[in-house]
């Protein structure tokens, strides 16, 4: 079977530039991988730093060994549900569990802070191979593409 | 409650997650495409214990018609840190049954312009699982 297109397109489509803005708005987002044939997903708080998006997590937890050198798809959204309007920005790439103290240490200037308790001191960066948004225009319903 | 206070996590009952699904209208499906994650948001109800939401995209429909989703909703205010989100296994089937798709056409999920083709589909929970930060 051919693959599907899953990007919206259209005016409502928004810019590069555009989810990269807004990526740095946001401060709760949602990442989804694939555990066993199984789409997970898990709410986090992340930082944006260019176009990658980065979390903690705890140090060689469940979340680490599950996303670490996986395919993450990073869903961050602001919709109205009186109005459903607003927009929705997806990031895709491979997760990678930051090691290296120097780089770690240019992290720690992110100033991110686990909202869910316990030690989470690993941090976990999805550099972007692909980057796309849309505008939810008001009214509409279904499921509003990336 | 303030921000710097240390939070928890506590387990909900699936009867707290069916609860809460109700209170909310948007949420996010994932699903594997050709093995690689995706996640985008959409409207959706809750009715007789499934998720039900519509799409008129057949791209899509075709990518997740049948597959293993997760259904997620959450509700964390950013300021307090504090709230809950819900994750609901289940797979995805379109609903194409005429007296299936009679209730489902009162709920609320307002159709797209006239004319448009579009397609209900649901989710049957097999798992729900979630979680309150406090």
């Amino acid at each position: 079977m051919s693959r599907a297109k899953l990007t919206a397109v259209g005016p409502d489509r928004l810019s590069r530039d555009e989810c990269t803005t807004l990526l740095r708005t946001a401060g709760l987002g949602r990442i989804a991988f694939i555990v066993d044939d199984c789409p997970v997903v898990v709410p986090v708080n992340f930082a944006a730093d260019g176009d990658a998006v980065v979390f903690r997590v705890e140090r060689g937890g469940p979340l680490e060994v599950a996303v670490a050198g996986s395919a993450v798809a990073f869903e961050v959204d602001s919709i109205d549900p009186a109005t459903r309007s607003g927009w929705s920005v997806l990031v895709q790439g491979v997760a990678e569990a930051v090691t290296a103290d120097d780089e770690v240490r240019k992290l720690e200037d992110l100033e991110l802070h686990p909202w869910a308790p316990g030690p989470r001191s690993r941090y976990i960066r999805l550099r972007a191979t692909a980057v796309s948004g849309r505008r939810v225009p008001a009214g509409q319903s279904g499921i509003w593409l990336g | 409650m303030s921000a710097l206070t240390p939070h928890v996590l506590e387990a909900l009952s699936v009867d707290e997650c069916l609860q809460l699904l109700a209170t909310r209208s948007v949420g996010r499906i994932a699903f594997a495409h050709d093995g690689d994650p995706q996640i985008f948001p959409v409207n959706y109800q809750l009715h007789e214990g499934a998720i039900v939401f519509r799409t008129d995209y057949g791209g899509l429909l075709d990518a997740i018609h049948l597959s293993i989703a997760a259904f997620e909703v959450d509700a964390i205010d950013p300021e307090y840190r504090t709230g809950w989100s819900v994750v609901v296994h289940g797979r995805a089937e379109e609903v194409w049954k005429p007296a299936e798709l009679v209730p489902l056409r009162t709920l609320n999920l307002r159709p797209w312009a006239p004319g448009a083709r579009d397609h209900y589909v649901r989710i049957f929970p097999r798992s729900i699982t979630g979680r309150r930060i406090k």
